[in-house]
């Protein structure tokens, strides 16, 4: 298990290196930063000034070694338009994604699991029919789309939810959180619903589809035969099995909502990192770029490390293979 | 997008009565930007500015229209050709209890003047030297008349000079490094969210409004809407064009709008012959480059309908003109009206030109960067297809076609979008000397001239003009060089953008055309109409 695990954690580090050699190369393709930073007027030596400041005279190897002797001491960066350390510029905005994703993740689990549980046990119920009508509506509704209905309705009609920003945040570890006040709760619910929309149906879906694979199998019907309760067939045995694909796609799903839930962040004013990069792609500002994509594919690795675990706790037949 | 959500909202708005904070002194605007800079002296933007001239001193400050008002200095004037004064008002401190003295005045100009990373330096072409003539007198030396001196200084904010001397800048996100001498005080930003300001009590000018003003950072269009319509912000600025009329059809808001001196207008590739976009009326490949014929710049500008593109795709919000500058700028040739539209006509010059049958070319624009641009091309294209151009539209997003464009040694365009505001000279003169000069990278002329007119007479007229300490005399001459410019159809000039402001019943708001939001512009109705 050691073995493996260093394994993975050196498969990410070559991961992580070989994209910032992709990012760089593309970064350095499209425009020019300074035509977009300096004022129009300014003279050819400002111009000089700073394009030297901010390495852009150097060939693109060298601006990549500068970049990676950097990561060695812990900098991803400074950023073109802020001036300030990128990590630091991502790090500060990371909280609110990282509470939003997770909040969605929440509602995709608890509403998702147990509604394609009942879907797949009583397949036949109108319940169920209209269930999977409605989870059809989830599936292809645009989450812009959405976000703005939501806010319509319950912002501007019925002014029961505030339509937009973090509201008020209290600090757990040194970091402000909206989930821990009544008022921040309020501001969490319409964007968290409108991220979880989607993997709601999806959830469903899966769940559904191994309940209905589960059922008929041998070792299911053997527990049956065998007078195990009902409760305990699908509780134990049953969704134990079928949550491999489920812990799967939830994984992959919460890396992208963390790294790209760009549109529901700016319909709802959600001060989190996704605005962040599409304002650095607008402003080219690569070193964010750069580091804002470094984090990800860390990000991206950790989750797929900590799914391949949990295949090993949820799998035997994956222990078997490791020993 | 939006014209969907603009439709749902008309539909949901029935009936609906908005809920007002009644006798509130707090005002919260949904602002349509955030600070690229929470650092005033590293990015230089009118788009930053507005935030800093709330919470940080001054020297001078600026009027809706573009005028000089006294600040931090008492007064300003130029004592010589090359030598300016300006005199602080006595017994004024910063928010940390320190006086306001000239050494914090030359500590923050040189800040702002030699950051490496900062775009502040252009502003201080030509200045030489400070001199601090004791702690209430500055003298600032020039190697040549610098007449918009006090303008460029209206742009730089004033720090202490022990603050300059410890922070960094990452701290200008704090209060910590945020000691001014504004009307407000800095209480909070958080990047993304929102800059929270309060009443500063020991301002020596006029009290601010508003005990308590937050900017909440709303950059998307329909999420600013919205958060107007639900209540949550009193005012917003930036009003997409589309969502314009829900609002004016709802006694529950206020829409108003007055012109920005942002002026958008077509640059024109008269140097280069072949240029790269005009090709033959078949999509031939020919020798001559149409536009270096002024016939034929003006059969262009006598093709668009101005007008049409107001009403049409503007929602009525932009203001035709012939020149590169607004009603609000010095220098503003009164007598250049925007040329009719003239299809007829139009034919009629490009057959005099030698081009019966028109030609084909390229137009080229940005998308996202200027008020409904994309549209514009479009429209414009049909407008050029209908005096016998074949037009393309090209649209590119912006951040690729600024790069593209700007580069002067490049392929750039052959008629492209392009836009200045001299709202930092408060003259027509910024765009004169950067749009219409021909390009001189040596002497910082035409940096912006991207279609590299030139034309000799109006480049002595800007050079000449730009040394006169006359005011009123330097923009005779700048009005002149205009209008020659103008007859040569150096550009070709479309509109001004409008400045669009909403805020909720009982509200008022006066626009300010260099597009700052200022908190105190926005007050109660009854308040105003005094």
């Amino acid at each position: 298990m050691i073995f493996w695990l260093i394994q993975r954690l050196f498969q990410a580090a070559f991961v992580v290196l070989a994209m910032t050699v992709i990012v760089f190369i593309g970064v350095s393709v499209i425009g020019d930063p300074v035509a977009i930073l300096i004022s129009p007027e300014a003279g050819p030596d400002e111009r000089e000034r700073l394009i030297a400041a901010l390495y852009l005279d150097r060939p693109i190897w060298e601006q990549y070694f500068i970049f990676l002797k950097g990561v060695l001491r812990g900098d991803l960066g400074i950023s073109f338009v802020y001036n300030e350390p990128a990590l630091g510029l991502i790090l500060m905005r990371m909280p609110a994604t990282l509470e939003l994703a997770f909040a969605a993740l929440l509602l995709s689990v608890t509403i998702g699991v147990p509604l394609g549980l009942y879907c797949g046990l009583y397949p036949d119920s109108v319940v169920s029919k209209a269930i999977m009508t409605i989870s059809i509506v989830g599936f292809s509704l645009p989450t812009f789309w959405l976000g703005l209905m939501l806010v319509l309705v319950f912002s501007v009609h019925l002014g029961w939810l505030p339509s937009n920003g973090r509201g008020d945040t209290a600090e757990l570890f040194g970091i402000q959180w909206s989930f821990l006040t009544l008022n921040g709760l309020k501001h969490l619910i319409l964007p968290a619903i409108t991220l979880s929309l989607f993997k709601i149906a999806l959830v469903l879906r899966l769940v559904r589809a191994g309940v209905r694979e589960t059922l008929p199998l041998e070792y299911v019907r053997f527990a049956r035969a065998k007078g195990l309760a009902p409760k305990r067939i699908i509780s134990v045995h049953v969704l134990k099995n079928l949550m491999i694909p489920v812990v799967t796609v939830v994984g992959i799903e919460l890396g992208t909502t963390i790294a790209f839930s760009v549109v529901t962040e700016t319909i709802f004013g959600w001060p989190g990192m996704g605005k962040l990069i599409i304002d650095s792609i607008n402003s080219l500002d690569r070193p964010v770029m750069v580091a804002y994509l470094v984090i990800i594919v860390l990000l991206f690795t950790t989750i797929n490390v900590i799914v391949d675990i949990l295949y090993f706790l949820l799998d035997p037949r994956v222990r078997i293979q490791a020993d | 997008m939006n014209r969907l959500f603009g439709l749902v909202a008309v539909g949901l708005s029935v009936a609906i009565g908005i809920v007002t904070p009644a006798g509130s002194d707090e005002l919260k605007v949904g602002a349509r930007t955030e600070p690229a800079s929470m650092d005033p002296h590293t990015i230089w933007s009118g788009a930053s500015t507005q935030f800093y001239v709330h919470y940080l001193g001054f020297l001078v400050r600026t009027t809706p229209d573009n005028k000089l008002i006294p600040a931090l200095a008492e007064t300003f004037k130029p004592l010589s050709d090359n030598e300016w004064e300006f005199v602080l008002r006595p017994n004024v401190k910063f928010g940390n209890g320190e006086p306001v003295t000239v050494a914090d005045v030359i500590a923050s100009l040189n800040r702002a003047r030699n950051n490496p990373r900062g775009s502040y330096a252009s502003l201080f072409a030509g200045v030489t030297e400070f001199v601090e003539v004791d702690a209430r007198t500055l003298r600032v030396k020039t190697s040549r008349p610098y007449p918009t001196l006090a303008n460029s200084f209206s742009q730089i904010a004033i720090l202490p000079a022990s603050v300059i001397a410890k922070v960094a800048t990452a701290e200008f996100g704090t209060a910590a490094a945020n000691v001014g001498a504004g009307p407000y005080k800095f209480v909070s930003f958080t990047p993304g969210d929102r800059l929270v300001l309060e009443r500063n009590d020991d301002y020596f000018g006029e009290k601010a409004r508003w005990s308590k003003v937050t900017f909440r950072f709303l950059t998307n269009n329909a999420a600013r809407v919205a958060a107007l319509l639900a209540g949550d912000v009193d005012a917003i600025d930036g009003v997409p064009p589309e969502e314009i009329a829900t609002l004016k059809a709802r006694p529950e808001f206020n829409v108003l709008s007055g012109p920005s001196d942002r002026a958008v207008y077509m640059s024109l590739d008269t140097e280069r012959s072949p240029t790269p976009f005009i090709k033959g009326p078949n999509g031939e490949a020919i020798d001559k480059n149409p536009l270096a014929d002024v016939r034929v710049r003006r059969a262009l500008s006598m093709a668009v309908d101005r007008e049409a593109i107001r009403d049409r795709v503007m929602d009525g919000l932009s203001y035709p003109i012939n020149q590169v500058g607004a009603p609000s700028l010095g220098g503003f040739n009164k007598e250049l009206l925007p040329v009719k539209s003239d299809p007829a006509g139009a034919r009629k010059l490009l057959a005099e030109a030698g081009w019966p049958n028109g030609f084909s070319l390229k137009l080229q624009c940005p998308s996202g960067r200027l008020v409904n641009d994309a549209r514009i091309c479009q429209v414009l294209g049909q407008m050029l297809q209908r005096v016998g151009i074949k037009t393309e539209v090209e649209v590119t997003p912006y951040n690729v076609y600024i790069s593209r464009m700007t580069n002067h040694a490049g392929e750039r365009g052959s008629i492209f979008m392009s836009t200045w505001a001299s709202s930092y000279a408060g003259e027509v003169g910024g765009a004169l000397e950067n749009v219409l000069h021909t390009y001189d990278k040596s002497r910082r002329l035409g940096a912006w001239n991207l279609g590299h007119y030139s034309n000799p007479k109006v480049d002595k007229l800007i050079v000449d003009s730009a040394v006169i300490l006359d005011s009123t005399k330097r923009h005779a001459d700048q009005a002149e060089a205009m209008r020659i410019a103008m007859e040569d159809v150096g550009v070709l000039p479309l509109h001004l953008q409008a400045v669009v402001v909403a805020v909720r019943k009982g509200l008022d708001a006066t626009i300010y055309s260099n597009e700052y939001t200022i908190a105190d512009a926005i007050r109660p109705l009854a308040e105003s109409k005094k």
